[in-house]
């Protein structure tokens, strides 16, 4: 009976896994294909990916979005983090009403977050074109350095400031030596969360696609129109790759933390 | 609680949310509302006056609500849907499993979220184009003579849609059901109840909660969909965001878009709204 | 190298939290090096006063002082306190001797100075070989010798316990208890000790301060507090007890209460108008003499119907009447159902 049970489990969860997965390692087979065509592959080949590395557009959409990323994270984990911070002294329903706020950018459209940026750029001209991005990125990702930080300081045992303060420690030492190296489990994931997303953003980006940045989501659509598919292919493995080690890392050092569970 | 100053820890408090509320109002409320007044106004207007003629346009052209609105509200309900019940049946089966197996799985499913969603798009046309995976197994079988067009259709979209918000509905999910002891269900067994009764009767309207949350996360992710629709749709599927963008850019009508994106803020809020005032009236009465 | 501690005074603390009042006009002056338990139930107020005297609550009204000033508004870290919290409260990331250096690092001592002195303060409380380990790594009794390592090291005037036993097991309890006295009166800081175990307050006290619902019902020695309790709440919270009421009757035989049909004799310290409000009276378990020969005229009859092996001790419980009256004593050998008589003199509650 329980054996019947175990199947079922099991087959379940291999069609899942299949249905979420497998897409994303066909496109990996693709990108070993000599040939531009015909699925599956015929022999296995890695010039794609030699490919990659000699187009100018690429590298310099992967710098632009990494700077870009690196931009979001800082400004929004430290927006996040002292919000949640904040957040933690204030009670019922002022903390209520403030969540809801801060939150409010997950529950809008990010087309509207994206024709504000666009809005901004038409109206103040495309010098502003990096400052608008980040913005926009950063208003768009704040809320879950926010969510995750506080459902960690939802079981943070003020005690261990108290007694900071109770041996002299004023405010500001206590924040850095006690609350902020405890709370580090999910400042970090949250760091990494709001690179990813910031990196692989597409909808706000792409309205300001006619400006000088040229994130790298956006070369790798322009890449579709006109590169061959196993080119393409490989571009995607190595940015699927480089995601897969990012959740790797948060996951493995930071563990539920960065799922913003504290249970 | 900490004390600051004497018996103010309020202005600490509001010291410390001040950096991201401002931020957030100065680049999200503001340009909200801005955006806001803009679709009040009209591209060909010379001066600056408020009208509703955006609204008016749009909802007087069959075009737009049946063939754009009504599209995005209904591809989104079937893909938050089949979602729900695919992210269910998935997030159930892993509470089942063992601890370590359990985070081995929250990895190898949060990895489609990590990665880009043009990169995730791709992978479906690549299996559903003319070439692809599909049309070369139907083809090689002989169930078609020749490759058929899986793509650029309403039932791509579909498909796109919920292999991406799947992950989301999953993992929300499995955070409420794991939280159901086991020992619920049990009891339900030892007073004579079949494994499927137990199940019908304790476990899932425990999991209605979450199902609720859930759905709404995954209606709004759907509904705001961008991505998905303008790569698998191939320009024949028009979606509310996809419509505000090419409004914007391509027909330089900002005001337009604008009303666009304000008519999907609104659509989506309501959406949100009844799926959880019926869920809650129809599953939740008088219990909670 | 020890500043003496210093006296504190509390001045008619009012603590008002939402619409109830927690603290009522709470008045307390403890003397230098004293130590002093605040005894009471949970959620009487013990935990507040103690906080509100640490600088991590303040006061709706009223008045602190440690020494001759006035701390009332001074935030936690300005006052010179040692604070040790019920769950130990030792900071995770950090080892037990970074723990109990941090205070000293605050102020501006050398890197080899607050080593040096942190170690001392383990070795006062035996741990100096785990100075190295981290918290999670050391049983809940070391971690709590970590705790007030950590808390007496800075020498405050006035070292602060808010219930820091609770979360040990009992034969560790004991252990602690000893040693936290030892340190005490080795150091002669002021000491307050927040509890609500009344035998812990008992064996460690100079005075205990008897709480209930915001208000200080007694302040005693736990003699004083055992044989002359101010009313029935103490009577029955500082140890077991058996509790009459009634009025009593003063004949040229002495004064006595009548109940469950019978005369109880009652010491009888002052005069009495007989009639107007009820008294009540008391006699603790082990007062009572048990009387094995029933032909003796003196003491009531009962018959034993519940026998309680403590180990040290007997409790029987003897039903007189209507009443079961708990007896305490060391003779084991009578078995329920047999019959005794109870020889007791009831003491007047006196508020």
């Amino acid at each position: 009976m329980a054996h019947r049970n175990q199947i079922a489990r099991n087959v379940v969860l291999v069609l899942f896994l299949g249905f979420l997965l497998l897409p994303l390692l066909v496109l990996v087979a693709v990108s070993v294909n000599p040939q531009v065509m015909a699925f599956p592959p015929r022999g296995f080949s890695l010039k794609w990916y030699a490919e990659i590395f000699r187009k100018e557009e690429f590298l310099s959409a992967a710098y632009s979005s990494f700077i870009l990323a690196l931009a979001t994270s800082a400004l929004s984990v430290v927006l996040g983090v002292l919000a949640a911070l904040g957040m933690r002294k204030l009670k019922g329903r002022a903390s209520g009403v403030v969540l809801a706020m801060l939150q409010s950018p997950l529950f809008f459209p990010a087309v509207i977050v994206a024709l504000a940026a666009f809005q901004i750029i038409t109206t103040m001209g495309i010098e502003v074109s990096f400052f608008a991005l980040l913005m926009a990125h950063v208003v768009v990702t704040m809320p879950y350095p926010l969510r995750n930080v506080l459902a960690q300081l939802a079981n943070f045992d003020s005690r261990l400031e108290e007694a900071a303060m109770s041996l002299g420690a004023k405010p500001i030492t206590v924040f850095f030596r006690i609350t902020l190296p405890l709370i580090r489990a999910s400042v970090i994931p949250a760091f990494l969360l709001v690179f990813v997303l910031s990196w692989n953003n597409y909808t706000v980006s792409i309205f300001l696609a006619g400006t000088n940045w040229v994130t790298l989501p956006l070369q790798l659509r322009a890449y579709l129109q006109y590169e061959y598919e196993p080119f393409v292919a490989a571009m995607s493995t190595v940015l699927i790759i480089f995601s897969a080690f990012l959740l790797f890392v948060s996951e493995r050092f930071f563990g539920a933390a960065s799922r913003g569970q504290s249970k | 609680m900490s004390a600051v100053a004497h018996s103010q820890p309020s202005r600490s408090a509001a010291l410390l949310v001040l950096p991201a509320y401002v931020v957030l109002t100065l680049c999200f409320f503001i340009p909200l509302i801005w955006i806001g007044v803009q679709s009040l106004t009209d591209a060909r207007a010379t001066e600056f006056t408020l009208s509703l003629s955006n609204y008016a346009r749009f909802f007087s052209d069959s075009h737009y609500v049946a063939g754009l609105l009504w599209r995005t509200v209904w591809l989104s309900c079937a893909a938050t849907l089949l979602s729900l019940i695919i992210g269910y049946a998935g997030a159930y089966f892993v509470t089942r499993l063992g601890e370590r197996t359990q985070s081995t799985m929250l990895f190898l499913v949060m990895c489609p979220l990590w990665v880009n969603l043009v990169v995730r798009t791709l992978s479906l046309m690549v299996i559903l184009g003319r070439d692809g995976v599909v049309n070369g197994f139907l083809v090689a079988t002989g169930i078609v003579p020749k490759p058929i067009q899986l793509l650029y259709n309403d039932w791509a979209v579909l498909f796109g849609m919920v292999q991406m918000s799947t992950p989301f509905v999953f993992l929300t999910l499995y955070g409420v059901l794991k939280q159901i002891p086991n020992e619920l269900t049990s009891a339900a067994l030892t007073v004579g109840a079949t494994p499927l009764r137990a199940f019908a009767r304790v476990f899932l309207p425990l999991s209605i909660p979450g199902l609720i949350a859930a759905g709404v996360l995954a209606l709004g992710i759907n509904m705001e969909s961008f991505v998905v629709p303008i790569l698998l749709g191939g320009g024949r599927v028009t979606f509310m965001s996809v419509a505000a963008y090419e409004m914007a850019t391509v027909s330089n009508n900002l005001p337009f878009a604008a009303a666009i994106g304000m008519i999907l803020l609104a659509t989506t809020f309501l959406a949100i709204f009844l799926y959880q005032w019926a869920m809650k009236k129809v599953f939740l009465s008088s219990h909670y | 190298m020890a500043t003496p501690g210093k006296p504190i005074s509390i001045k008619n603390l009012v603590k008002r939290f939402a619409s109830t009042e927690v603290l009522q006009g709470v008045n307390l002056e403890v003397k230098t090096g004293e130590f002093i338990s605040i005894l009471g139930p949970s959620g009487c107020g013990k935990s507040t006063i103690l906080r509100i005297v640490a600088g991590l609550d303040f006061a709706t009204s009223g008045e602190v002082l440690i020494g001759t000033k006035a701390v009332t508004h001074l935030p936690a870290w300005e006052r010179e306190i040692g604070l040790v919290f019920q769950n130990f409260a030792l900071w995770p990331h950090m080892t037990a001797l970074e723990n109990v250096a941090f205070g000293l690092e605050l102020r501006k001592l050398s890197k080899d100075e607050c080593r040096r002195r942190a170690l001392e303060a383990l070795r006062l409380v035996q741990l100096e070989h785990l100075a190295s380990r981290y918290p999670s790594q050391l049983s809940g009794g070391q971690q709590q010798r970590v705790a007030i390592a950590r808390a007496t090291v800075i020498n405050p005037s006035v070292l602060l316990l808010d219930e820091p036993l609770s979360a040990l097991d009992k034969s560790l309890r004991k252990d602690m208890q000893l040693e936290i006295k030892s340190i005490q009166q080795k150091l002669g800081i002021t000491t307050i000790f927040v509890t609500h175990d009344q035998e812990e307050a008992m064996s460690l006290s100079d005075r205990i301060v008897v709480m209930r619902a915001g208000k200080i019902v007694q302040i005693d020695t736990p003699e004083r507090l055992y044989s002359n309790p101010v009313d029935r709440y103490v009577a029955q919270f500082v140890g077991e007890t058996n509790l009459f009421s009634g009025h009593s009757v003063t004949t040229p035989e002495g004064t006595f209460l009548f109940a469950d049909g019978h005369p109880h004799r009652v010491s009888s310290p002052r005069e009495r108008v007989n009639g107007g409000d009820e008294s009540h009276y008391f006699v603790r378990p082990e007062w009572i003499r048990i009387e094995r020969d029933l032909s003796v005229d003196s003491g009531v009859l009962g018959t034993i119907e519940r026998k309680v092996f403590l180990g040290a001790a007997v409790d029987y419980y003897v039903r007189v009447g209507e009443r079961l009256i708990h007896v305490n004593t060391v003779d084991g050998s009578i078995n329920v159902g047999g019959q005794v008589r109870l020889q007791f003199v009831l003491q007047e509650i006196e508020g």
